[in-house]
């Protein structure tokens, strides 16, 4: 089956495309939507313009596409990517959509009405062991936010290896947070990958905004 | 023997009045021997369309939109002949393959009733609410029915999508007691957002606001929300019917953990046999473990869970203790032949039973304390029955 894939360059997005691609499918492009707001409920914000940088080291065709990011008018600025993917010759999305209802439905919903299939081979697996398994396949991540009372503050921009992942899964059950970071806990950005055929070097700065809130800004890959 | 929590070895089963009395060392009354058979409580398929036997294999590469369409175009062309004689057949390869109970939806009840009684196989059947036939008019016709010792009356309610909501509550308005509704819901992602866009709410959200979920069974469920889950642990039993999904390619996922874990009563299902195509229920319970593992990537979902949902769930649904091997539970037993569960280890006869086994291990079942099969005896009539159905399918063009 052809398929776009949703692609804002973080652990889920980039690990659905992999495992669509185990499936044999044929993806068609890359979709990455960037919302103007930082409190989108539907899109990852953080360091989502660099996508590019990524889809260049899988090879694949990327289609960027703007969203207000008010939660109305999100539905409508999918739907405008969807019918885009439609045009190139997708017959369905693939969706790095891990727990969340909200958007697994919201996906389904515009996808529906395109006309298209829906994909998210992560949907409900056991989090936790998804986390390990993410470092286990080769696939290397920064964490490029994290707001979460109790979360390891200090990994915020650092490339996370399985002892980080141990000490994130310690403190997501001590704290409640969940561990691969499904209720907007923390983003990521995708640095390696199986798929990848270079590896991205990443430089940016860590900044503290609040006393629960870091983030990692990148200012440039090579 | 063995149930869903384990398994005994060299116990002697008493029955009285249809009802297990004694499990354990007591000989007494006359006696079945049993020592190459392996007993277990009866299989219940929550979810059939029995007379749809006569459109097995009939169409069988569509998704459920473009099938149901089919399905509704040959069905105009049914006769009353035509459904008795499928659901027979369906009713002896249920019960010759271990299914002591049914739960069927379709538009003869009447006959179904009959054949429970004929076959001495516990079912629920009602009239569905469906392309003229109204809820009032529905339900007054499946409450004539009348309940026997093992048929129990059921209103069916197509679906959200075919019948609207108005028909839904019109029903409820009309239900007394324990009366229950028997509906397909969320099978399919068409169909839970032409109910969002038409009501504003998803299915299972929609149902819980008209007070309908403690009436409700509801079937397959494969586009639930995380949000209904809960909604549906005051309902009498969901079902889940994993063939039918896949082979109608709906692409949900059943939630079966999470429902489990939430206490919801989940039971199975075959579907009817235009869409499995099989009526047997060891093979359902396999696919509904496979299913799960394949969709999650994790072995949660084991074959215990499945025999539960197949056999005391099933009961459950029924209002009738049943499914387990224990005093105070229903006679509905099945006898499997032994030397089938090979390598014949006690700690191996669940897996056996879910992975191994298919319904063509059944030597004899009881229902109610009574042997209502033993191996071969519908022979001749199956044979009869077979050949007044292909008679009767040549003589409808395109069926």
């Amino acid at each position: 089956m052809e398929v776009c894939s949703l692609f804002s360059g973080g652990k889920d997005s980039t690990f659905a495309l992999h495992v669509s691609i185990l499936h044999g499918f044929r993806v068609k492009c890359l979709i990455t939507v960037l919302p103007k707001r930082r409190d989108s409920w539907m899109f990852q914000s953080q360091n989502v313009d660099f996508t590019s940088y990524q889809a260049d080291a899988m090879g694949l065709p990327l289609v960027w596409v703007e969203s207000s990011g008010e939660k109305e008018r999100e539905l409508e600025d999918l739907r405008e990517a969807f019918k885009i993917a439609k045009s190139m010759g997708a017959k369905g999305i693939v969706s790095g959509a891990l727990l969340s209802d909200y958007q697994r439905i919201n996906i389904n919903s515009v996808a529906h009405d395109v006309g298209l299939k829906t994909f998210s081979p992560l949907w409900r697996k056991d989090q936790e062991r998804y986390l390990r398994e993410l470092i286990k396949f080769g696939v290397k991540f920064i964490i490029t936010s994290a707001s979460a009372y109790g979360f390891p503050f200090h990994l915020v921009g650092k490339v996370i290896e399985e002892e980080d992942v141990e000490l994130i899964v310690e403190r997501a059950r001590k704290y409640g947070f969940n561990p691969a970071f499904e209720g907007g806990e923390a983003e990521t950005f995708v640095v390696e990958a199986p798929l990848f055929r270079r590896k991205l070097n990443v430089e940016g700065v860590v900044r503290k905004i609040g006393e629960f809130e870091w983030i990692f800004q990148i200012e440039r890959i090579h | 023997m063995v149930d869903y929590r384990g398994v005994r070895e060299r116990v002697n089963v008493t029955i009285e009045d249809g009802t297990i009395t004694r499990v354990g060392g007591e000989v007494e009354g006359d006696e079945v021997d049993c020592s190459d058979l392996v007993v277990m409580p009866g299989l219940v398929n929550s979810h059939t369309h029995a007379s749809m036997l006569a459109l097995r294999g009939y169409f069988d590469d569509g998704e459920l939109e473009d099938w149901l369409k089919r399905m509704w175009e040959a069905e105009d062309k049914f006769t009353d002949e035509l459904m008795y004689v499928s659901a027979e057949l369906a009713v002896i390869e249920m019960l010759s393959s271990g299914t002591t109970a049914f739960v069927d939806m379709y538009f003869n009840p009447n006959q179904i009733k009959d054949l429970s009684e004929k076959y001495g196989i516990r079912a629920s059947a009602g009239y569905t609410v469906l392309r003229g036939l109204d809820p009032e008019e529905a339900v007054k016709k499946t409450r004539s029915l009348g309940k026997s010792d093992l048929f129990t009356p059921v209103v069916n309610v197509h679906s959200i999508y075919a019948v609207g909501l108005d028909a839904l509550t019109r029903v409820r308005d009309l239900l007394t007691g324990g009366e229950r509704i028997h509906i397909h819901v969320s099978e399919t992602r068409a169909e839970i957002f032409s109910v969002k866009k038409r009501y504003g709410l998803f299915p299972v959200e929609l149902l819980w606001r008209e007070g309908l979920i403690p009436h409700i069974q509801a079937v397959h469920l494969g586009w639930v929300t995380s949000w209904e889950i809960e909604l549906l642990k005051s309902s009498p039993g969901v079902t889940h019917c994993p063939t039918s999904n896949m082979k109608l390619a709906t692409g949900g996922s059943f939630p079966f953990k999470e429902m489990w874990e939430a206490g919801v009563n989940i039971t199975l299902g075959t579907d009817g046999p235009a869409s499995n195509n099989s009526l047997d229920m060891f093979r359902e319970m396999r696919t509904a473990v496979l299913l799960q593992r394949h969709s999650y990537w994790n072995t949660w979902v084991k074959a215990q869970h499945v025999l539960r949902a197949s056999t005391m769930n099933g009961y459950r649904l029924f209002k009738v203790n049943g499914g387990l091997i224990e005093p105070g539970h229903v006679a509905d037993l099945v006898l499997l032949n032994r030397y089938d569960l090979v390598p014949a280890l006690n700690n191996r006869t669940i897996s056996h039973l879910v992975y191994h086994l298919t319904g063509n291990s059944v030597e004899r079942v009881i229902v109610r304390g009574r042997m209502v099969y033993r191996r071969g005896m519908f022979e001749e009539r199956k044979r009869k029955l077979v050949e007044k159905l292909e008679e009767i399918l040549a003589g409808l063009r395109e069926v």
